[in-house]
């Protein structure tokens, strides 16, 4: 050879000089190594002699063309990439070498003819890479293109550079007719969008900003915008990923909701304010129905006929169950109006303390009246004292007149909330009734059996849930009813 | 002595470039699978900066350029030239990739430069067919630049003051993709001599 063995030996790359009777003349170690052929085995043959598969091959033809034209070759590895069988052995680990190959002449020596230098490298991580590279842009690729969030990238001049399919809907533009323009006229306010980019380039990431965009063919479209820098894809300078969130029905419904809201909260102010109203104000009028009647009735004295007495009578017990009704009406109006103060209630006093109210009442129908034992609890004292109140009263009123009344009244506490029940054997109310017995003037009995205006349940449910409670009731007709209310534990308690 | 060609000469370099790269064609229709086709519609030689002119009036985008050198009876640079972004399209078309080319690896130069290779040596294997003797050629390598620049360097790298060369347009279609560059020789007052001597005496020998 007429180069020192040991340059070539040391070579990270594999060499075969062919010489021109085609026989193999220099074989380097790197060669024998991944080619598991040594130079001893290999020095004076030919290249199909070690390995036949090689016969008809693309090398031999440039190993050909070297010696007839003095033509180079190169053998990229995208067309050939494996030209030898070479392998990386790596422990029990065998793999296949990933090659690139030259083939050219070599000036021919003195004394001998021309020779052809077969130069191999080994591409294998290179090749790794590149794979490992497509994989991961695939990857991204897919991500970028399927995400139901609108994505886009900025350039440091806020133009667009790539746009996701979703972007291109949220928008109603065309990815082609959206690269290269400014990503900010696509906003309402251009000033808000530019204070956005501008900050996130500054601070490198930036959350959660909400602006609007005006869509291709009209209406608005309301997007919760993050971006964060990354290198750009073409040269080192940064660029921003953003991602646009479309919120649209969000938005849409949460201003919806405030201004539903407001309705509410302005026509349950002008309703309690007319009931207020009406009610003193009907009272006026009805107080002189009242007194002029009974004036009327002095006057006409003794020559009054029993049957104008009794008229007189009906038209006088008139008017009191209708102021009875307006007090009532006036009672319910003003539930949750005054926001009495919470303390620490103790309820068995309360409890004790509507029995005394309804000491006469009690009394007169016999009944036994239980109580179990009760907590002490955060409460507006007046408030619960007329749940209790109208409850009991409500079990003494509708009693069975089958048997003496027996009344319960108990509690329970249960995850996180106190329920308090009351509990009674009168005449029960149907499953199908039991919701109407809690609206406004309804009664389930006929007023000449019961007496009453119906709003006592009523009010009893306007307390409950004003504090978050609930009430309702569990009947069975002709054996009894418990009512049942909850108070939440901790919270605005009545 | 003239270097002007006539008809005749023309039309016969023409054809024997055509039936070289011809062949390159078909050894890459064997390694991509795909159907590719080469040909040179028109032959001159002329003066670096004629070329030049000839080039800017087509495109002046960036170009990239495949150099070898060759030596024999003949000495000088061969290149072919294409527009850079024309480049990556023919590359992705020759290993038939979907993979969005931004960028060039180490890979796809690498088959880049196999390309011009085999290009290239047919158009030297058309020149050693008329004068009767080969010329070796250098390995390839690739040069970016733009197209003033890459003729000027090359003009200047071999024949100095004395530019000289033999000027190709070449057309390439490869699966879908139709493209189109230049074949540059830059031979010198004498290499060009010496080839039209060589040329008009092929005319003569195959008696047209």
């Amino acid at each position: 050879m007429f180069v020192s063995k040991d340059l070539i030996n040391s070579l990270d790359l594999g060499v075969i000089v062919i010489a021109d009777d085609r026989r193999i003349s220099a074989w380097n170690d790197w060669i024998a190594h991944k080619a598991q052929v040594d130079a001893a085995e290999a020095l004076g043959r030919t290249l199909v002699e070690l390995f036949p598969a090689l016969e008809g091959s693309q090398l031999l033809a440039a190993v050909e063309r070297v010696f007839t034209a003095g033509l180079p070759t190169i053998m990229s590895h995208h067309f050939h990439p494996r030209v030898l069988p070479l392998v990386e052995v790596r422990g029990r680990v065998v793999e296949p070498v990933e090659q690139s190959v030259v083939v050219r002449p070599l000036l021919a020596a003195e004394g001998r003819g021309p020779s052809c230098l077969i130069q191999v490298s080994d591409l294998t991580s290179a090749v790794k890479r590149d794979r490992h590279l497509r994989k991961v842009t695939a990857y991204n690729r897919t991500l970028f293109e399927m995400s139901a969030d609108a994505l886009v990238t900025v350039d440091g001049d806020g133009r667009m550079l790539d746009t996701n399919p979703s972007f291109e809907t949220l928008t109603g533009r065309s990815g082609a007719g959206l690269r290269g323009q400014a990503f900010c006229d696509v906003f309402l306010s251009v000033e808000e969008a530019r204070a956005f980019v501008r900050q996130a380039f500054a601070d490198r990431l930036q959350h959660d900003a909400t602006l609007s965009l005006r869509h291709a063919e009209g209406g608005l479209r309301h997007v919760l915008l993050n971006a964060a820098v990354i290198p750009g894809a073409q040269s080192d300078d940064p660029c921003l990923y953003i991602s646009a969130r479309d919120i649209s029905h969000r938005i849409e419904a949460q201003r919806q909701l405030a201004r539903k809201s407001d309705e509410l909260e302005r026509s349950n102010a002008e309703l309690s304010a007319f009931a207020y109203v009406a009610s003193h104000d009907l009272r006026q009028p009805l107080r002189m129905i009242s007194s002029y009647l009974g004036l009327i009735e002095r006057r006409l004295g003794a020559g009054l006929s029993e049957d104008l007495k009794e008229y007189f009578a009906f038209a006088v017990d008139g008017a009191r169950r209708m102021d009875r009704l307006i007090l009532d009406l006036l009672d319910y109006s003003r539930v949750g109006h005054d926001d009495g103060r919470l303390e620490a209630v103790d309820v068995a006093e309360v409890v004790n303390d509507s029995l005394l109210n309804l000491k006469l009442a009690i009394e007169e129908s016999q009944a036994e009246l239980v109580v179990g034992a009760l907590p002490v609890i955060e409460a507006d004292r007046l408030e619960l004292l007329r749940l209790f109140q109208n409850l009991i009263g409500n079990a003494l009123k509708y009693r069975s007149l089958e048997r003496l009344p027996r009344i319960e009244v108990g509690y329970r506490g249960d995850g996180g909330e106190h329920c308090f029940f009351v509990r009674d054997n009168g005449i029960g109310i149907a499953a199908d009734q039991s919701d109407r017995a809690f609206g406004i003037f309804q009664r389930l009995v006929p007023a000449e059996q019961y007496e009453g205006t119906g709003i006592g349940l009523a009010i009893c449910k306007k307390i409950v849930e004003h504090r978050g409670g609930r009430i309702w009731v569990e009947s069975l007709p002709g054996r009894g009813s418990t009512f049942f209310f909850t108070v939440p534990e901790g919270a605005a308690a009545p | 002595m003239s270097i002007a060609l006539d008809d005749l000469e023309r039309d016969v370099i023409t054809e024997l470039f055509n039936i070289g790269v011809g062949r390159a064609a078909a050894a890459f229709s064997t390694l991509t699978k795909e159907t590719v086709t080469l040909s040179v519609p028109r032959i001159d030689i002329m003066e670096s900066a004629s070329a030049i002119q000839l080039m800017m009036t087509d495109s002046v985008e960036p170009v990239v350029g495949i150099r070898q050198d060759f030596a024999g009876p003949l000495t000088g640079v061969a290149a072919l030239i294409f527009p850079e972004r024309k480049s990556l399209e023919i590359v992705q078309a020759a290993i038939n990739d979907g993979f969005p080319l931004d960028d060039v690896s180490e890979l796809e130069r690498e088959t880049l430069l196999e390309i011009g290779n085999i290009i290239l040596n047919s158009c030297l294997a058309s020149i050693s067919d008329i004068l009767g003797t080969p010329s070796s050629a250098s390995l390839p390598h690739l040069v970016y630049s733009d197209t003033e620049n890459v003729v000027r360097d090359f003009s200047a790298a071999s024949h100095p003051g004395d530019e000289i060369v033999l000027f190709l347009h070449i057309d390439f279609s490869i699966s879908r993709l139709e493209a189109s560059g230049y074949l540059l020789f830059v031979l010198g007052m004498e290499g060009a001599e010496k080839f039209i001597a060589a040329v008009r005496d092929f005319v003569k020998r195959s008696g047209y």
